[in-house]
């Protein structure tokens, strides 16, 4: 049935992109849809990029696992796109056109700022393109392994469909994928948590009491302190997910794709709903659910450990609950989740190369767009080759550390640049540079001298940096730096891109 | 103050209770409410519904706009 499903996924999937090549003509097609999408369908849109396999998959092994603690995993979107509709969706329609880095040049020195957006980008993109690729070829493994699908041929599958969506269908395919994507996973979720909740004739307290019994005498399945975070690890990890979210790039060029602010107001707004609900389901009734009826359950049980480590219980739930049919579907959806997250990472590289480096950069908006639509093309394949090898020499690494990395980078290089280029008069071009770089050395450096890399992977007693979760120092070093090199700085630039402030504030 | 500002003030401080809440105060936010339902989880509770809420009577506010 799942291997069914999956087929249908596939081949369903490659069948829009050929009608979305048919309607991708101009840059502005490839890029942003030429702005044709509506504000609800680029609402579910943004909810399927979004929701990676992480929400589904991931979050449910954390309250497996920990418990309550997963509250700050699970609230930290809801702070992300608050600040995206209230405070960035207006400004980023009014003055963006394919990537949030045109914002940024609206009032600073373009050139240095495409470079480093650019960079900030592509290493955010490759990163979380990288952690979502091993974690498909894990589960793709663990599912289809009767029918002999290796790890290798799962990356080899998944990058080729992201390669296909993007190259061919530009941004109305990748839009169509997370559409269908986001549609697939309400739906899923929904009867998930309907037959779990059917199991103890809709009886929440029988469900808590079963789940509070087998998850264990410490009451951490809703009491504080299943993780053993510090109080300066949890704001770390609350700061790194909201602000990382709010600077994620595959999320904001969603916003170039709908014709006005009204209409992007809409689309974070749905968006926002759909997530809302999905967490809703996943906190109270899947995760705890997955606890009353998995946990300590044989039937999923392999040498005392969950078949597939814990990320596997929401899929196991579904088939305790739906038996093998609904197995699939779940199965399905969790495959269909991975596909839209990484096609929407893939097109944002392909547009920080293409559009910010080639076209603003090295072409100096003189482009032709046959050539740069070309260009993303191969960008796209080029792309998916490196990601395709390093998906392959990352198997079985610990995904966390790569999705913290990758979270750390947004935190402290993109966010920083688009709140201070929005708000404060005094942000320079020179200032913007030296904190974005001081916010990407920073995050990766505390994450490689961190206990994920340097106790877990390189095999050291201690870590250089003792915390797990570096965002709080990296953001506060690049906000700190930006404010610093600003205010010192005396250029003649600096006087033009305080001058170009007023060209935010009217908005 | 503009009222995007006090909204996403209201957002951020239901979401630093949950933050705080698990290593500073976890027996405050297991003081249970409802059934199985605590503290903590009732702001869990409050804050997604009061997320949406508060955007989409935003989106209401700034229609026209």
């Amino acid at each position: 049935m799942a291997i069914f499903l999956f087929f249908i996924i596939i081949v369903g999937t490659i069948g829009l992109t050929i009608v979305a090549s048919r309607r991708t003509s101009s840059a502005a097609d490839f890029f942003v849809a030429n702005e044709k999408i509506g504000g609800v369908s680029n609402g579910f849109a943004i909810a399927g990029d979004f929701m990676s396999a992480a929400t589904l998959l991931g979050i449910t092994a954390i309250i497996f696992g920990a418990g309550y603690d997963a509250v700050i995993y699970l609230g930290a979107p809801l702070g992300a796109f608050s600040i995206m509709i209230y405070l960035m969706t207006d400004k980023l329609k009014a003055l963006g056109k394919y990537s949030f880095t045109d914002i940024i040049c609206s009032r600073l020195k373009e050139k240095p700022i495409r470079i480093l957006a650019a960079t900030t980008t592509l290493s955010f993109s490759l990163i979380y393109l990288v952690a979502q690729i091993v974690g498909a070829g894990a589960l793709i493994e663990v599912l289809f392994n009767d029918f002999g699908i290796s790890y290798l041929w799962a990356v080899i599958i998944v990058t080729t469909l992201m390669v296909i969506y993007v190259a061919i269908g530009g941004m109305f395919a990748t839009t169509w994928v997370q559409i269908i994507k986001a549609i697939l996973l309400l739906a899923g979720v929904t009867v998930l948590g309907l037959l779990t909740l059917a199991n103890f004739d809709f009886s929440f307290s029988a469900m808590y009491a079963q789940a509070q019994g087998n998850h264990g005498p410490d009451g951490f399945l809703t009491r504080g302190g299943g993780l053993g975070l510090s109080t300066l690890s949890a704001v770390s990890l609350g700061v790194g997910l909201c602000f990382g979210l709010a600077g994620s790039p595959h999320l904001l060029m969603r916003f170039f794709t709908v014709k006005d602010k009204a209409a992007a107001r809409v689309s974070a707004s749905v968006a926002l709903g759909a997530i809302s609900y999905v967490n809703l389901l996943v906190f109270f009734v899947i995760g705890v659910g997955a606890v009353a009826l998995v946990k300590g359950n044989s039937a999923y049980l392999e040498a005392g450990s969950i078949i597939g480590g814990n990320n596997m219980v929401s899929v196991h739930l579904a088939d305790a609950v739906g038996g093998e049919v609904f197995f699939g579907i779940i199965a399905a959806v969790a495959f269909a989740t991975i596909l839209a997250v990484v096609a929407g990472l893939m097109l944002a590289s392909v547009t920080a190369l293409t559009h910010d480096v080639y076209a603003k950069v090295i072409r100096v908006g003189e482009v032709d767009q046959a050539r740069q639509i070309q260009l993303s093309k191969l960008a796209a394949v080029f792309l998916g080759i490196i990601v395709a090898l390093l998906g392959i020499a990352f198997e079985r690494q610990n995904i966390a550390y790569i999705v913290s990395l990758a979270m750390a980078i947004a935190a402290s290089t993109n966010f920083p640049l688009l709140m201070l280029s929005m708000y404060w008069s005094g942000l320079t071009t020179r200032g913007a540079v030296a904190g974005g770089i001081v916010g990407l050395v920073a995050s990766i450096v505390l994450v490689v001298l961190g206990p994920a890399v340097w106790v877990d992977i390189f095999g050291n007693d201690q870590p250089i940096f003792p915390q797990a979760y570096p965002a709080l120092y990296s953001v506060t070093l690049a906000f700190f730096t930006m404010w610093l090199v600003s205010i010192l700085d005396r250029s003649e630039q600096a006087k033009k891109d305080r001058e170009k402030f007023q060209v935010m504030e009217a908005i | 103050m503009q009222r995007q500002w006090i909204y996403t003030g209201i957002i951020f401080f239901l979401f630093l209770v949950l933050v705080f809440g698990v290593p500073l105060f976890p027996e405050l936010m297991a003081v249970e409410i409802i059934g199985p339902m605590n503290l903590g989880m009732l702001t869990f509770l409050l804050l997604h519904i009061l997320t949406p809420a508060l955007a989409f009577s935003y989106l209401k506010q700034t229609q026209g706009e």
